[in-house]
């Protein structure tokens, strides 16, 4: 979204219908004639009478109101994190670019609502195509970033309300996730356009060069999304896509070149790319530089598809993963390695797991929370297995309400041959 | 509403960014880049779900680089790709596939190749049109760049639309129909500048109002002069539409912009003539449909 110096997130596809944004998904919708909804009513358009209606009036070139448009008007979930201590569990919104907190144990209400404690959205939030959520609870502060335009990760404090201005760290192209560790008082970053995770203290704001980071060849690094931090055992934990390319640091991203102090920037093409499978890769927390990772989790008994976030617990040694592929929460053991089956998969229509792209764990109160891109947050059992049903649910729109999802969409074709719309997310 | 049908999954070899999409009536497929695999993928025209594409074209001697935009020239059979990393313009046979080389290759210092994002052909006039900037070691020039559909190497643009008459500051895609060309003009809602000690995340608000064009004898609204409120820092976009014929720095001959429009800023565009409609997304608000039967020749 920003200029064509930089690259954007998300890609997908839609027909006068939507996408999921946060997950690179490709959605077709078709362009009915009857309106979809939006901000400006559109007045109806219906073929051959709209057409000769149109003809008659001069409305070549101005302020023209579109005939139909398809927007979604409730917040997308996109991350979730929780914080015990405080009672609070935040979610990010990739489409109305907000975070909402709610009281962890809130449940739907009869209007299928979930009142939020507080929603921070507003031009001033600086929250553009923000991706996943971190909250610290020692400073009782909520993280989110930028995952395209913008390059920068906010704080707010968990009073922040509306239109409110956060700290602001700047942060290579792509962040989109982040994990803190309290014991170092550091933050890791995930940047997916650039296939790095960065390091810096705790509370940095503006212009601050990390203290480490992770990027070269032998990481293995392919677009990086969700992270975690295990402070027990001092391990950084990165789900990777897999979409792998020679990065150079050149051109568009100087910015990145600047921060990371990295050397032998050219202005070279990426010509090496392949595709890889998608994986967990778990490496050291002072790793610095182009290392390997300490285990990789990957290969087909793993079902790693498209995996989004991640989550551990020490206290069960557990890693739990959003698996927005397939719709699924996967559980591996904590030092799991290889091509390893997972502990147990939580999948099925009474899950309610839609385009999971967030996941949190509460090892106090032995939950797993999960955010679907879209409407709905749920919170299970840490031991569910299977196709079970939630605990609780958190929802930002009414039941039935559809998913549109075309936030973040740099591209659009046109079907002729079935009159649909195609619409990258 | 929710979409008709979905291509997700690890199996599509989709990954972050997608910045380019087309769809080709002759072979019913659907032509998408993965940009972070500096690939090109070739779905069935139903494809749905976690679906594997029919074929794609990767590897070194592609020239791929960062590719974005993707084209179709029906006549010749090639797909043509819009390279942001490479600053080039690569053409490939419809049905290529693996380490491919281009056929064409359109890159080098007199192409005046930048930060290109779209490309778009006109079969009637056999011109590729490339939407993207001049290369420039800071601040890039937006332009709307033209070559003949044979060109190949370092070879100087036909025509190029740039400069401060045209309105755009960031324009990303391009649609061409007959003769004319629609553009995409997002603006932008952030625009970093850098020093020699780092990134300077500086919010920049021009104050910058693109000319007005009157169109075929049509004026627009007087108001369209007031930048429209924005939730973004930078001025709206706009859609803009050139003839191809257009060099230098020229107003766009119609203009869809303002506050009715729903537009803030318009990352991509498609056409439907046959209906007379456009459409155009926008990446913070959603897609919208115009009826503009006039643009395409309709009713006259």
């Amino acid at each position: 979204m920003r200029q064509p110096k930089g690259l954007c997130s998300r890609p997908g596809l839609v027909i006068a219908a939507t996408v999921c944004a946060a997950a690179l998904l490709l959605s077709l919708g078709r362009v009915a004639p009857a309106a979809t909804g939006g901000a400006h009513q559109p007045t109806a358009s219906n073929g051959t009478a709209a057409l000769r209606r149109a003809l008659n009036r001069p409305l070549l070139g101005g302020d023209l109101t579109p005939v139909r448009c398809v927007m979604d008007h409730y917040p997308e979930f996109s991350g979730v994190a929780v914080d015990p201590d405080h009672d609070v569990v935040a979610f990010s919104d990739f489409n109305l670019k907000s975070l909402l907190l709610y009281r962890r144990t809130a449940n739907v209400v009869e209007d299928g609502i979930t009142q939020p404690l507080t929603q921070i959205i507003g031009p001033d939030t600086r929250c553009e195509t923000i991706g996943n959520v971190a909250v610290d609870p020692v400073r009782r502060e909520v993280y989110t970033l930028n995952a395209d335009t913008g390059d920068s990760i906010m704080a707010f404090p968990y009073s922040a309300r509306g239109d409110a201005s956060p700290r602001t760290l700047a942060v290579p192209h792509g962040a989109f996730a982040a994990a803190i560790n309290q014991r170092r008082k550091e933050i890791a970053v995930s940047s997916t356009a650039v296939d790095i995770v960065t390091v810096y203290r705790l509370g940095s704001a503006g212009l601050t060069h990390p203290i480490r980071y992770i990027r070269g060849a032998k990481t293995g690094l392919a677009v990086p999304w969700g992270i975690f931090w295990d402070q027990q055992h001092n391990e950084i934990g990165v789900a990777n896509d897999g979409n792998w390319w020679e990065g150079d640091f050149g051109k568009h991203s100087a910015r990145d070149l600047n921060l990371v102090r990295l050397q032998g920037a050219q202005n070279e093409p990426r010509l090496k790319a392949e595709f890889r499978p998608p994986s967990i890769r778990i490496y050291s927390g002072l790793a610095q530089g182009d290392v390997p990772p300490l285990r990789v989790i990957q290969g087909p008994k793993t079902r790693l598809d498209w995996p989004r976030s991640l989550a551990v617990d020490t206290a069960h040694n557990l890693i739990a993963v959003a698996n927005l592929g397939d719709n699924s929460v996967l559980i591996f053991a904590r030092e799991a390695s290889g091509d390893v089956a997972p502990l147990r998969i939580i999948h099925g229509p009474h899950t309610g797991i839609r385009n999971p792209t967030g996941i949190a764990i509460d090892s106090r109160n032995s939950e797993i929370w999960v955010a679907n891109f879209g409407h709905q947050g749920e919170a299970f059992d840490l031991n569910a297995n299977g196709d079970v049903a939630p605990k609780r649910i958190i929802r930002n729109a009414p039941p039935g309400t559809p998913v549109v999802g075309t936030n973040s969409t740099m591209a659009l074709g046109y079907d002729s041959k079935r009159n649909q719309l195609l619409v990258p997310n | 509403m929710q979409p008709v049908r979905t291509i997700g999954g690890s199996h599509t070899r989709l990954s972050r960014t997608i910045h380019g999409v087309v769809y080709n009536p002759a072979r019913d497929e659907i032509v998408i880049p993965s940009t972070h695999a500096a690939a090109i993928l070739t779905f069935p025209g139903d494809a749905s779900g976690n679906q594997s594409p029919l074929r794609y074209i990767q590897g070194p001697d592609t020239r791929l680089s960062e590719p974005c935009g993707v084209a179709l020239d029906p006549a010749r059979k090639h797909i043509l790709v819009a390279n942001l990393g490479s600053h080039a313009v690569t053409v490939y046979p419809w049905l290529g596939r693996g380490n491919v080389k281009p056929v064409q290759e359109i890159a080098g210092p007199k192409t005046r190749l930048g930060s290109i994002m779209g490309v778009s052909y006109d079969p009637e006039h056999d011109v590729i049109v490339v939407s993207g900037s001049e290369p420039a070691l800071s601040r890039a020039r937006p332009a709307i760049f033209m070559f003949r559909g044979t060109d190949n190497g370092d070879v100087a643009p036909l025509r190029e639309i740039v400069g401060p008459k045209t309105g755009i500051l960031g324009d990303w895609h391009t649609a061409v129909y007959k003769g004319e060309i629609f553009v995409s003009v997002m603006q932008s809602n952030l625009i970093p500048t850098y020093t020699s000690a780092g990134l300077v995340p500086t919010y920049v608000k021009y104050d910058f109002t693109p000319p007005i064009p009157t169109y075929r004898g049509v004026t627009p609204r007087p108001d369209l002069k007031a930048v429209p409120p924005s939730d973004w820092v930078a001025p709206a976009g706009f859609v803009g539409v050139w003839s191809e014929t257009a060099n230098g720095d020229v107003p766009p001959i119609a203009i869809i912009k303002g506050v009715d429009t729903g537009l803030s800023h318009p990352s991509s565009i498609a056409l439907n003539p046959k209906q007379g409609e456009i459409y155009v997304v926008d990446p913070g608000r959603g897609v919208f449909t115009f009826l503009a039967p006039q643009l395409f020749g309709l009713g006259e």
